[in-house]
């Protein structure tokens, strides 16, 4: 493991020592009303060193390092007393960076790194209806729980492996329409339908453009009491392939939320698994694809938490044995704004030795406050 | 192109409108059903509201109201609301937009008379005077949004959270009030026996966790020297914790107050290494203790603290 990071992951374990002091000299403050019609901007990003090694191998494997996960520039306001509008681009590195470590045959020349903008999300949503919000545009699809996370909201650092299989490395993101009602029950339901175009190279990308896919969700919380919560959903999604055939996937989710009334500053627990299961029909390799992930998150102190995930899933060669992947993961918050986390993985399955994985990540939002979701 | 939109927009509304019809018919209610940030609101709506209104707060009393969790829960709740009264000054900010999108109630989205910040209706202290910036910790640009821990403004805002009550409920506007005027009268007349009843105590100054009691220390001519938070939101850290423990020794304080949502073992530590210096955990809110039941047992809480007659409990 690079030096460094011992540096620094020693660092992350002094940071709770740090001192602050009250800032010095004020300037003057510009007029606040004709900007407070600007719309609400923060950036949010995350920063990543990471370092994976086979079992037995002398060498780490080629992708990792110190690296720019990705930085999201968010704007949001109400358009008008109609609409509100959200944009977020997201910059990350380009997708051949990603492939072209473990694509290459030999050593080829070097290539200066490439980037990618893309719009992760730009999308109306109305504010005016009773009981139902429509949304159009670009968005995270709702397949699954996971699958509405932006990257810097994960649970661990990375997506769990059955997501980033069957779904693809940005996850379900697509252009089209959404239907989102709270359905008159006592308990919290929420149905959604989504008609997208169906654009996912991973799973749909017909070759006819008036063919789309659908995506269907169906979300419970029961409230256990005033301290804990139960939420459950269903998911769906279908729609024509590459393949001149269909694609269709299903999920469930189950989170599990605790965090005392009294002191619940200090200590919360979540416990979380989600299910997805997909067919590709019409592709030869990895037609079928099934996978699970449960995780714990424990908060100990004001700015502490501890996780440990434990996963499985097919693997990409159908004949050969399932992806296992199990994490533990230590992060320290030291204000809402910054974080700081450190993951170990270990992957065995896909008829290769086992891959043990360092990620340190740091997590960082300046600008407008974040608008959390529960 | 606008037309179309409009027309559009016209016929998502008449269907959702149909929609709301349908399910809404088993639902309604005579009353007027309302949804507070924060319990001492709730004690305000519900005594100028009487039984001509339902409420009921998404923070508990012993919850610190700057994060909460936007619970799906609360949107069901805030789907079905006429009114939604905050303190605003960014004390929600983090969590109320959540829930008001998450609601799909147009009568409660900011501009509409279904939402009231009570924040900006009175006179707001430590407003910041230059640039803004997080390395000052979790400010709040507005100013400090613990208002209510004042019994005169609390009074103000009464009237304020009466006038958009009569405005939504017509008929019992006058009923409202007289209501409001009168807590805003008990409070003014108990607050004179406060006053006399702290200043007899002689204390000038004490150490708060946060600033919380800010208005309530303005009100009483009390200085509040020192915060155990050596910034907004930021735990104490040890060296700030032994600049505090000097400032209490030089300056002869002789009281730590620790809202009741924080933890009190760092101003134990301090009362550890300064004799005179008492330590008293307060319920800063309505139900941030069992002995707080009402808007004027928070404040006879806070005095007898003062005066030392309190039990912490």
């Amino acid at each position: 493991m690079h030096p460094l990071v011992y540096g620094l992951i020693g660092l992350m374990l002094a940071y709770p020592f740090a001192e602050v002091a009250k800032a010095q000299g004020e300037a003057a403050r510009p007029s606040s009303a004709v900007q407070s019609l600007n719309p609400d901007t923060s950036i949010n990003f995350l920063t990543l060193y990471k370092q994976s090694k086979r079992k037995g191998s002398d060498r780490t494997e080629p992708d990792g390092g110190f690296s720019l996960q990705e930085a999201e520039l968010q704007f949001t306001a109400n358009v008008d007393p109609y609409l509100r509008a959200s944009i977020l681009l997201s910059v990350h590195p380009a997708e051949e960076d990603a492939t072209a470590g473990t694509a290459s045959s030999g050593p080829a020349e070097p290539e200066e790194k490439s980037w990618a903008i893309e719009p992760e999300e730009v999308f109306l949503e109305t504010i005016a209806l009773p009981y139902v919000t429509i949304k159009a545009g670009r968005f995270h699809t709702a397949l699954g729980r996971h699958n509405g996370l932006h990257a810097h909201a994960f649970p661990f650092i990375d997506a769990p492996l059955i997501h980033q299989n069957l779904l693809g490395e940005e996850g379900l993101t697509e252009n089209g329409l959404s239907a989102s009602a709270l359905v008159p029950v006592p308990w919290f339901l929420e149905a959604t339908v989504q008609a997208v175009q169906g654009d996912s190279p991973a799973l749909f990308a017909s070759q006819s453009a008036s063919d789309g896919a659908t995506v269907y969700r169906l979300r419970n919380l029961f409230e256990l009491s005033d301290a804990s919560t139960l939420d459950f959903g269903f998911s769906a999604a279908a729609g024509q392939n590459f393949y001149d055939s269909r694609s269709t996937v299903e999920g469930v989710d189950l989170t599990y939320k605790w965090r005392p009334i009294s002191g619940g500053k200090y200590t919360a627990l979540i416990l979380a698994g989600e299910y997805l299961q997909g067919a590709i029909k019409g592709r030869e390799e990895g037609a079928k694809q099934r996978g699970q992930a449960a995780w714990i998150q424990y908060q100990f102190a004001e700015r502490w938490w501890i996780q440990a995930r434990s996963e499985e899933a097919d693997a990409p060669h159908q004949d050969s044995e399932r992806l296992r992947k199990n994490s533990a993961l230590l992060a320290f918050y030291p204000s809402e704004f910054s974080g700081v986390r450190l993951q170990l993985d270990r992957t065995t399955g896909g008829g290769e030795k086992a891959l043990d994985t360092v990620m340190l990540q740091g997590n960082l939002s300046i600008g407008a406050h974040p608008a959390h979701t529960y | 192109m606008k037309n179309m939109k409009m027309n559009m927009t016209k016929s998502l509304s008449s269907l959702a409108i149909a929609y709301y019809l349908l399910t809404s018919a088993q639902t309604a209610h005579a009353e007027l059903s309302v949804l507070t940030t924060v319990s001492d609101l709730n004690a305000l709506v519900q005594e100028i509201g009487g039984a001509e209104v339902k409420s009921e707060s998404f923070c508990k009393g012993s919850q610190d109201p700057h994060f909460l969790e936007p619970k799906p829960s609360f949107m069901v709740k805030a789907n079905r609301a006429d009114l939604v009264v905050a303190i605003g000054l960014g004390l929600e900010v983090g969590w109320l937009p959540s829930i008001l999108q998450g609601a799909r109630n147009p009568k409660i989205q900011t501009g509409q008379a279904g939402y009231l910040e009570v924040g900006p209706a009175v006179s707001v202290l430590d407003v910041p005077s230059g640039k803004v910036t997080r390395a000052e910790g979790d400010v709040h640009p507005e100013g400090n949004p613990h208002v209510l821990l004042d019994p005169i403004r609390t009074g103000e805002i009464s009237l304020v959270i009466a006038k958009r009550l009569g405005e939504l409920d017509a008929p019992h506007a006058a009923l409202f009030k007289s209501r409001a005027e009168a807590l805003q009268k008990r409070l003014v007349e108990k607050s004179h026996d406060w006053e006399a009843r702290i200043a007899k105590t002689g204390t000038s100054k004490i150490i708060s966790f946060h600033k919380t009691l800010t208005y309530f220390f303005d009100r009483y001519k009390i200085q509040n020297p020192m915060i155990l938070e050596p910034l907004p939101g930021v735990p104490p850290t040890a060296k700030h914790t032994l600049d505090v423990i000097e400032r209490a020794k030089a300056d002869k304080i002789t009281l730590v107050m620790v809202e009741n949502f924080f933890d009190p073992q760092v101003a134990v530590r301090v009362s550890k290494d300064v004799p005179q210096l008492r330590v008293e955990v307060v319920a800063v809110s309505v139900g941030g203790s069992d002995k707080v039941k009402t808007i004027d047992d928070l404040y006879e809480n806070l005095v007898l603290a003062i005066e030392g007659k309190a039990k912490n409990g």
